[in-house]
């Protein structure tokens, strides 16, 4: 059963018919990165019909959005406006939701250097198992009122109930960028970002693919320009970063199984294993692996499956956890939602 | 329940070297920084070892006794005020920086340890620990995570929350939780953000890693004057709308201004109404386009003086008014009680006007020096505690302006916590249906709920009670009885 909701009424409707008729809710955004649950009949809640920014005051940095606005129109409005998302989110359709991003918590490029979305959420609107609306945080930059449930929300892939609006800290757009790309070995590109971590440089994305590291400078003019010269190599169009983020690189798009390992930058890297290496070798993209990466990599991280083929092995989405987390997961999933009806095994099994 | 000293204190002196019982000495931790709320503890321990803590922990979990954890106690909102039958476990020995690592910028620190020995521990290394509370010499990293503090440059970079890599918990039952890690981010629910704010309530906080930054090459502080409060809140709007991010944007007020330049004598023009101190950082070569971009954002907006200082001494001395301003404020009355709240930064000029009248209503003084940048207000409302009556007003105005920021779209506490002290607040804040959600949380992580008891989250009954209360003003019965 498919439901495009448009209300808050409706969507309460949808709430107590699933618990009248012991279903469960799948909460959809744009639907460009689905995520298998536990197969539990249930009704699907499309939040792209919930649009519209609710609330957007340039000067306050702020903006307050309704979860299915999509996010390549939220981008416009910044833009117009010489403002960004915080660390350049990916989207991966122009379906793409602002409420499906701050359900799956994924940052682009810019994290490591500017932040994780998690970093610029400021306040979210929850619908509650009761059908009812609930607010945490708010609009304001500074908030220690109650428990921090609206950066909670922020990565549940909607476990702890549908998100109906969000506030974020949208930043001013760098007065210029610019990135080179420079032929080095990966130990020399591991020098030259810790290099450039280790002062106040502008650097703003990095990655190594191809034997090859790229760089983004963000900043003023005269550093920027000052950057760019320093590093020598050749100049690259920004728009490679996008390509990046948003999963449109040729090797990505042909990837069928694409894992992703989430570790320690100063983590021995290997290029034959890992084809791209971004966020200063802190995220590495391993390409159809013919074996689950979680047995076969000793090393330290932790594994996402972000794309799966139906050809190849089987195995779960998210890194197993210790059997402490997955208590303490289950005790405040339960917080929220008592009936299990909010995405059940979406993150993990049963939860 | 009444609690057994003698025979608890027994069974914590096998399981931690220091354990506390005599009223004398009980008596130093009798408040946090909010003075006005005073407990003597049951039980005071100071645990050297996490094997301590836990053992601690667990003890008070299997009897049920209420564990209260303080840092350095400059709280400002009785979020350590002790629990009469319960122990307070003070994490003063847990002092050292155990490791720096100049590749990761990270540094693996003891919760004992102060938030300004963080930064003078890396210096050298020409690094730094961001988030700055006003008491940063004092207050320690395991206090500043369940306050998740702020202070003057998280306009810039962050708020606790965005400056700690990973924590070790160790839970009500003695378990120990590690949320965060050495990478980006972590598998599962983001509790790391959750753990930040929770003022002692979900776990005790025993290790922290926090990030380290590099120090910016060039700094400059710019001071300017105006002649009206609703000026210099306009500039401070229009200094973001320009796409400009300082490293910290403060303003004080008149009676602020005057009592800060009468205690260190900063150079403060006395005759200016507002003042604000703008610190802008970056390399070299983009500072001095800044500065100038800045001045004439502050001078179209009615600044009548500015000054620019990039040396060193020179912005020392610029800091040193707003710095040493609360107590500059404190000669002023006997007594101050400061106020904690954010409001989105468009409202400043109107809800500073507001306070003013209400100043006057009260007759009651009151100072303002605050993180303007953030749209978060420090009010120091000036009384003298040995006058029941000035008490009472003093608490109320305090009340009266946090329900103004609930009401201009803010939040009754932006750094300082809920504690015991906005509690009421706290039920205008939120619904029942919210608060009890919180209190669910809490049952997730403590489900006996013996850490920090009646801290934080009202009870729906007290807010019941509050409800009826704020109908009657001024004719509340048993006034002076604590209510949870």
């Amino acid at each position: 059963m498919t439901n495009l909701v448009t209300s808050v009424d409706q969507f309460a409707e949808l709430v107590r018919t699933a618990i009248a008729s012991n279903q469960a809710l799948t909460i959809c955004g744009g639907g460009t990165r689905p995520f298998p649950g536990d197969s539990k009949a249930s009704i699907e809640l499309h939040m792209s019909g919930y649009a519209g920014v609710v609330d957007y005051r340039p000067e306050e940095l702020v903006v307050r959005a309704r979860s299915g606005t999509r996010l390549t129109d939220l981008k416009t409005l910044l833009g117009a406006e010489g403002q960004m998302l915080v660390s350049d989110p990916p989207v991966h359709g122009k379906t793409s939701t602002i409420g499906g991003l701050i359900a799956t918590g994924v940052s682009g490029s810019r994290r490591p250097y500017a932040g994780a979305i998690r970093d610029a959420v400021l306040g979210v609107s929850l619908l509650l198992q009761d059908a009812t609306q609930a607010e945490f945080g708010g609009q304001v930059m500074k908030n220690v009122a109650g428990y921090d449930v609206s950066r909670l929300v922020c990565g549940s892939f909607g476990m702890l109930g549908p998100i109906l609006d969000v506030s974020l800290k949208v930043a001013p757009k760098p007065e210029m960028e610019a990135s080179v790309s420079l032929e080095c070995s990966p130990m020399r590109a591991k020098e030259i970002i810790e290099k450039l971590t280790r002062r106040v440089s502008g650097i703003s994305a990095s990655c190594y693919l191809e034997g090859q590291l790229r760089l983004r400078f963000s900043g003023s003019e005269t550093a920027v320009t000052k950057e760019i010269s320093g590093q020598g190599g050749e100049s690259i169009g920004n728009g490679f970063w996008a390509e990046l983020d948003n999963q449109t690189l040729a090797s990505l798009v042909a990837t069928k199984d694409l894992w992703r390992l989430s570790t320690d930058p100063s983590e021995p890297f290997s290029e034959e294993r890992f084809p791209i290496a971004d966020w200063g070798f802190g995220q590495r993209w391993l390409l159809d692996p013919e074996v689950n990466p979680r047995d076969s990599y000793g090393g330290v991280g932790h594994w996402t499956r972000v794309r799966r083929s139906e050809a190849a092995f089987s195995a779960e989405t998210f890194h197993p956890l210790s059997p402490l987390q997955m208590r303490l997961m289950r005790r405040v999933k339960s917080a929220f939602d008592s009936e299990g009806l909010f995405n059940p095994g979406c993150m993990y099994p049963g939860l | 329940m009444a609690l057994d000293k003698p025979s608890l204190a027994a069974k914590l002196k096998v399981l931690c070297a220091e354990v506390i019982s005599d009223e004398a000495r009980l008596s130093v931790y009798e408040s946090d920084g909010l003075t006005a709320k005073r407990q003597l503890p049951g039980i005071v321990v100071l645990p050297e070892t996490i094997d301590e803590v836990r053992s601690i922990a667990r003890l008070c979990h299997e009897q049920e006794v209420p564990l209260v954890v303080r840092g350095a106690g400059t709280g400002l909102s009785g979020g350590a005020m002790p629990h009469s039958e319960g122990v307070l476990m003070v994490m003063a020995k847990f002092n050292r920086i155990l490791e720096v690592d100049q590749s990761s910028l990270t540094a693996v620190v003891q919760p004992g340890v102060t938030n300004l020995n963080i930064s003078e521990a890396v210096s050298d290394l020409g690094l730094y620990y961001a988030p700055d509370p006003s008491s940063q010499i004092a207050c320690t990293i395991g206090g500043n995570v369940a306050e998740n503090s702020g202070g003057v440059h998280c306009l810039k970079y962050g708020l606790t929350v965005h400056n700690i890599q990973s924590l070790k918990i160790v839970l009500a039952d003695g378990e120990i939780l590690r949320v965060g890690g050495q990478s980006f981010d972590s598998p599962g629910l983001d509790f790391l953000s959750l753990l930040h704010g929770s003022e002692g309530m979900l776990g005790v906080v025993v290790e922290v890693t926090v990030k380290l930054l590099p120090k910016p090459p060039a700094v400059a502080v710019l001071m300017a004057a105006f002649s009206s409060i609703e000026d210099a809140a306009n500039a401070v709007s229009a200094v973001i709308a320009a796409g400009i991010l300082p490293a910290g944007l403060e303003m004080m007020d008149k009676l602020a201004i005057e009592a800060a330049e009468a205690f260190v004598g900063a150079g403060y023009p006395t005759g200016a109404k507002a003042l604000l101190l703008c610190e802008l950082d970056g390399c070299d070569e983009e500072l001095s386009t800044l500065v100038d971009e800045v001045r004439g954002v502050l001078k179209k907006h009615g600044a009548f003086e500015i000054s620019v200082a990039t040396e060193e001494s020179e912005r020392l001395r610029l800091w040193q008014g707003r710095k040493a301003a609360f107590p500059a404020v404190g000669r002023l009355a006997p007594d101050y009680y400061c106020m904690d709240g954010t409001i989105p930064r468009r409202e400043l000029a109107s809800m500073l006007n507001r306070i003013s009248e209400m100043s006057a209503e009260y007759n009651l003084q009151v100072a303002n020096v605050f993180h303007a940048g953030d749209g978060n207000l420090h009010p120091l409302i000036l009384y003298d505690a040995n006058d029941d009556d000035q008490v009472r007003r003093a608490e109320k105005f305090g009340s009266d302006i946090l329900l103004l920021c609930i009401e201009k779209g803010g939040t009754i506490t932006g750094e300082h916590g809920v504690g015991v002290e906005k509690i009421n607040e706290m039920c205008v804040q939120f619904s029942d249906k919210e608060l009890a959600l919180f209190h669910r949380i809490k049952k997730a992580f403590d489900e006996k709920g013996i850490l920090n008891p009646g801290k934080g989250i009202p009870t729906l009954s007290r807010c019941a009670e509050f409800g009826a209360m704020h109908v009657h003003v001024g004719d509340e019965k048993f006034g002076d009885l604590e209510r949870y």
